[in-house]
């Protein structure tokens, strides 16, 4: 069966009537998310796994919803970004550079309007890609033995420290952390209690549900404390939600640019929305940008990272579902979701769940037209939802939190994990750690070890085999390279060239890098 | 802005790089089914966080710390929530909740009454949806009616 037939098959899935509906409310629980300041998908999509989870769905029914959650939350972000210059998610911080001007010049209806239209072709664009590269790079995958996999591991973390936050030292040891946490609870191959501390309830380990609403529900409460407001924010009058022909025409060929770097940008392990819209920016600022109008209200600067944070969706369920590596912070919560499920994610993911994996692709379609419909004739609606206030949003996200990872697993001692786990999260976003890389190497700490100890046996213990095939060779070389490429090339460009302007992208980065 | 801060956390990690390694130092595996066992990978990971915590201590950032209104209000945000830990089984889930969601809505420069409507609000709703919808109970409160919750 081609492609084709396999997605047909898969909008079989989708398209059962309570697939639909989950695709529907997802899109809106993720707009609204996403629309809400500071809030974005990764809190949202940690917010709702335990309870979808406890609610009993399966897996391809609780993948479809937290899906239409991370697509509707990247298009959501746009709406604070532009109305109060408060970005909505990570993704939407450089929305503001273009998106606010143009609202205090009386354009918010057709900058909502604009940003809605390049979030849909972006997102789109890259869904379209996912269905016809996902097969591809699973065909290439199979190959992969343990050794491979254990190289690819490095090499996601490599990407990772290289593009991701203000330091690279901060990434590794975020990495490191993760990667320690998932050691807690029995070892699978011998039986060996590791880091318990006689406590029964962490002999399988650190529950994953418990983790993810830690690292990013609660740290969420303590950072919305320091910028907390009473619900009586002004917000510009928006008019009439319309973009003239001429305007999206102007904006053609930056929404299309954008979007194939955010696809491939959200492809890259690790890195997501921020970076690809960060990225896009400072791209089209140098290609079009000939006025020096970016920054004041130039449409072209809202579009492209509108296109490209919405395009890195579709691009990081490549890797995730091709490779069990996720493409962003968001992507690793449902990789883990995946395994929730004893589901193993991975190279063998296409031939052994075809149902569930096509069921995905087609209802992130489903899902992206629906936002198209939520996001330009009835934005209106998620423009009131930045009036609730902090004294209503905050408490719901504490209930639902308890709530969560209380019914996932009966147990109030996982609450306990849960604070204690919430408060270090918030102390290390406090000091500039950026976030995706912890939960990236808690999702992949076990897998990783276990496909190191598996290369090992299969060698007899002669650690060559780590460096022998040609693959593993060229991920080694791949990942020195992207480690070192940028210190060295900043080297050599230093003091020859004057830099080029791309200073608000890379102040920004550094500030988004935090979560996505 | 603040270098030490960033510098004293760096100290933290290396103590948790030490214990982690000792504690680590002390897995056995009776049998071994594999040549690398279970204890290398974990002290891999102590060694490579040992190294970046000392590379922190040198190269700190300065970051911009919260202010200390900010560190009053966050401790008695932290302190709700393990009172609501504490109390969930025991007051049972609708007290609970009714009385954390006061206190946080209280933090978040709610009214007692705002905080107080909410709260009940919320509690009944969670309640009812868990308990009848999706047929997860939620404790009653090991208080009122004398069993484990």
């Amino acid at each position: 069966m081609g492609t084709f037939g396999h997605l047909m098959q898969g909008f079989g899935v989708a398209f059962l009537p309570v697939n639909i509906a989950l695709a529907l409310a997802g899109s809106f629980i993720g707009t609204l998310i996403g629309a809400l300041p500071g809030l974005g998908p990764i809190n949202g999509v940690a917010i709702l796994l335990p309870i979808a989870y406890a609610a009993g769905l399966p897996a391809d029914s609780t993948l479809i919803l937290l899906m239409a959650v991370y697509m509707g939350a990247e298009f959501g972000g746009r709406v604070s970004s532009i109305l109060l210059n408060v970005p909505g998610d990570a993704g939407a911080v450089i929305t503001t550079l273009d998106g606010y001007p143009l609202a205090q010049k009386g354009l918010a209806g057709p900058a909502l309007a604009l940003s809605g239209i390049s979030s849909f072709v972006g997102g789109m664009l890259s869904i379209i890609a996912l269905t016809f590269f996902g097969p591809v790079l699973a065909k290439l995958s199979i190959s992969f033995g343990p050794a491979e996999y254990f190289v690819l591991m490095i090499f996601a973390f490599a990407t990772l420290s290289s593009m991701l936050g203000s330091s690279p030292a901060k990434s590794l040891i975020g990495t490191c952390l993760g990667l320690m946490l998932a050691v807690v609870g029995v070892d699978s191959t011998t039986g060996v209690l590791r880091y318990t501390f006689g406590e029964p309830e962490l002999y399988d380990g650190v529950e994953f549900l418990t983790v993810v609403v830690g690292l990013f529900a609660i740290s969420e409460i303590l950072l919305l404390l320091e910028h907390s407001h009473a619900g009586k924010t002004k917000i510009a009058s928006v008019g009439r939600v319309m973009v003239s022909m001429r305007e999206l025409m102007m904006c053609k060929w930056t929404i299309l640019r954008a979007t194939v770097i955010g696809f491939i940008i959200g492809v890259l392990p690790g890195t997501g929305a921020s970076v690809a819209s960060a990225v896009a920016y400072s791209t089209e600022k140098r290609l079009v940008d000939k006025e020096g109008t970016f920054g004041k209200g130039d449409f072209r600067g809202l579009a492209a990272p509108e296109a490209a944070n919405n395009a890195s969706v579709g691009g990081a369920m490549v890797p995730m579902l091709t490779l069990g590596i996720p493409g962003s912070g968001t992507t690793a919560i449902l990789l883990g979701a995946l395994m929730l499920f004893n589901i193993n994610p991975g190279p063998l993911l296409f031939e052994q769940q075809p149902a569930l994996v096509w069921g995905v692709i087609a209802s992130l379609y489903v899902s992206c037209l629906a936002l198209l419909v939520m996001n330009l004739p009835m934005v209106k609606i998620f423009t009131k939802i930045l009036r609730l206030p902090d004294w209503a949003l905050v408490p719901g996200i504490v209930v639902l939190s308890f709530l969560g990872v209380f019914s996932a697993n009966g147990s109030t001692f996982s609450l306990v994990v849960m604070i204690i786990l919430g408060v270090f999260a918030y102390i290390l976003r406090k000091l500039q750690y950026p976030m995706a890389p912890v939960i990236l190497g808690f999702v992949l700490g076990e897998l990783m070890e276990d496909n190191l100890r598996r290369a090992l046996s299969i060698s007899g213990g002669e650690i060559g085999i780590l460096f022998q095939s040609p693959i593993s060779k060229f991920l080694w070389v791949l990942s020195l390279l992207i480690v070192f490429a940028p210190m060295l090339i900043n080297k050599l460009v230093a003091g020859q060239i004057p830099a080029p302007a791309v200073v608000p992208a890379d102040a920004a980065v550094a500030a988004a890098g935090e979560e996505e | 802005m603040n270098r030490a801060a960033d510098r004293l956390f760096g100290l933290f990690l290396l103590g948790l790089a030490a214990v982690f390694g000792g504690a680590g130092w002390g897995i056995v595996a009776p049998f071994s089914y594999d040549p690398l066992g279970p204890r290398p990978y974990p002290l891999l990971l102590a060694a490579v966080l040992a190294v970046m915590a000392v590379w922190m201590l040198f190269k700190p950032q300065a970051v911009k710390l919260p202010g200390g209104r900010m560190l009053a209000q966050g401790g008695l945000l932290i302190a709700t929530l393990v009172f609501y830990q504490m109390t969930f089984r025991w007051l049972g889930f609708i007290l609970a909740t009714s009385i954390t969601v006061v206190l946080v809505a209280r933090l978040f420069r709610g009214s007692w009454l705002q905080g107080l409507v909410t709260g009940i609000g919320l509690a009944l709703v969670c309640y009812g949806l868990f308990n009848h919808v999706l047929e997860i109970p939620l404790p009653a409160g090991s208080l009122f009616t004398g069993n484990g919750g």
